[in-house]
């Protein structure tokens, strides 16, 4: 199981907040340690998944985090 | 009879003369009693009395003593107007109603002030009494970096726990009600340690601080424990050690106070907005060995002196802990339409520190349909912020009449 989970709004836009695994929810806040972390992790390999269920590819998770704070 | 000597030229006493006329007075303009060649000039007196403009001084590097009266009498200075010590003078213990430094000159105490009634907001560590305890109520939390009490981290590296546990009745403390239990029954790979982290530390950049708190081991670790601390920019970076990293010191079976300076480095580079953060941290000395050991009465401040612990008020305190996180159970107002997702906005009670995180664990409570999984709504126009969130159910489950509590943390420690 991924360590964390992107997930979407209920207007279907991506929610800019994650999921962990063992279901704390983090924003997008680079105040937030517990966000900094999560950006450490996925660099570094830990894997996420997509609101879909699918473990994106760390092409695809270096792309992301180019859209977020 | 009186004896009028005419000093107009100077007069010299010899060695060990005395004018003991009680009556005798001194009429002219200036006179000056003092020792061009370092000897000593006594004044026996019940009495002195110092009219306007006299100046009692000592010669540079010269040190003027005024003796107190016997026993603990101690001298009395009588000032009606002002009392100016100049330069960097030396006062032994000092009562006054008030004391004030004229322009930017300080006063600063070399020695415990005695009053009890010292000035607040003295402690940078929040939560140092250990009372506060919004994650567990009290229960023994047994996983590494968790928060057994607010504020303050554990990690026992293996098996072992931290707890907030109640003084007894009378308390073993004075003043405390409760204390931080930390053990460790079975040894890991790390140091186990009990850590606060203090925030917006540039502002202390170089101060000279003192850190005090009580300790006691009912089981203690032969290689002791040691203090830890250092500076941090905002996203942890590791900016550079207090002076007095590594300090040891000693843990018996009875509660013992300790206090050792703990000073701020300068620090020269940009910490972050956030101004960066002070870790204080209790390590045990060995990666091994067992213990099991008790603390409270954390304080950190300004000054080379420990003063007493500062009990501030539990709803000051509590305030305080929230910035960094706050437990809610509040039923967040929402009216759900049939089967869509929904939430309510929480507003926290104080500004936290960053847009906090929903701790897990969170939950939903319902009045009818499925509880729903706890999601925090962060689109455009829902953004959680330091000031509020909007908690929400991220599937499509609650019924039109739901009504709907949120019970559950929010986090934004450092």
């Amino acid at each position: 199981m991924a360590l964390y989970k992107l997930f979407l709004c209920p207007d279907g836009s991506l929610n800019k907040a994650v999921f962990t695994v063992n279901m704390s929810c983090i924003p997008f806040d680079p105040a937030n340690t517990d966000y900094r972390q999560f950006k450490i992790d996925v660099a570094d390999g830990e894997p996420l998944e997509d609101p879909d269920g699918k473990v994106m590819t760390q092409d695809e998770v270096n792309v992301f985090l180019k859209t977020i704070p | 009879m009186s004896l009028i000597i005419d000093g107009s030229s100077g007069i010299t006493f010899p060695d060990s003369s005395k004018i003991s006329n009680t009556k005798s007075s001194f009429s002219t303009g200036n006179v000056t009693l003092g020792s061009d060649s370092g000897n000593t000039v006594t004044i026996n007196a019940g009495t002195v009395t110092l009219n306007n403009n006299t100046v009692i001084s000592a010669a540079t590097t010269k040190t003027l003593t005024i003796n107190g009266g016997a026993g603990s009498n101690g001298l009395v200075l009588d000032v009606n107007n002002n009392l100016t010590v100049g330069g960097t003078s030396t006062l032994g213990t000092v009562k006054s109603a008030s004391i004030t430094a004229a322009n930017s000159n300080t006063v600063e105490a070399t020695s415990g002030p005695t009053s009890t009634q010292l000035a607040g907001n003295r402690n940078k560590i929040i939560n140092g009494g250990m009372a506060i305890d919004q994650r567990n109520a009290g229960a023994a939390v047994t996983v590494d970096a968790t928060f057994p009490v607010d504020r303050f981290q554990t990690y026992p590296s293996g098996t072992g726990s931290g707890q907030r546990v109640a003084m007894s009745n009378p308390p073993e403390v004075s003043g405390f009600s409760h204390y931080l239990k930390f053990i460790r029954t079975g040894s890991g790979s790390n140091y186990s340690y009990i850590s606060q982290k203090i925030e917006n530390v540039k502002y202390l950049s170089g101060k000279q601080m003192t850190f005090s708190f009580y300790v006691r081991g009912d089981v203690i670790n032969a290689s002791g424990f040691t203090v830890w601390n250092g500076t941090y920019k905002d996203d942890g970076t590791f900016i550079g050690y207090g002076p007095n990293n590594g300090t040891s010191f000693a843990i018996t079976s009875t509660w013992t106070r300790v206090s050792m300076r703990m000073d701020v480095p300068v620090i020269s580079v940009d910490p972050g907005t956030g101004g960066g953060y002070f870790l204080i941290m209790l390590r045990c000395s060995s990666a091994t060995e067992n213990f099991n050991i008790s603390t409270t009465g954390w304080q950190w401040e300004e000054g080379t002196v420990a003063t007493p612990f500062e009990n501030r008020l539990y709803g000051t305190e509590l305030a305080l802990c929230q910035r960094y996180y706050w437990y809610t159970n509040v039923n967040i107002g929402f009216a759900a339409t049939t089967n869509i997702t929904g939430g309510g906005v929480v507003r926290t009670p104080v500004t936290m520190r960053a847009s906090p995180t929903i701790d897990s664990g969170a939950i939903f409570q319902v009045s009818s349909g499925s509880t729903g999984t706890v999601g925090l709504l962060n689109a455009t126009g829902y953004s959680a912020s330091p000031n509020g969130v909007v908690p929400y159910n991220t599937a499509a489950n609650w019924t039109v009449t739901a009504g709907v509590q949120f019970i559950g943390g929010f986090n934004a420690e450092l």
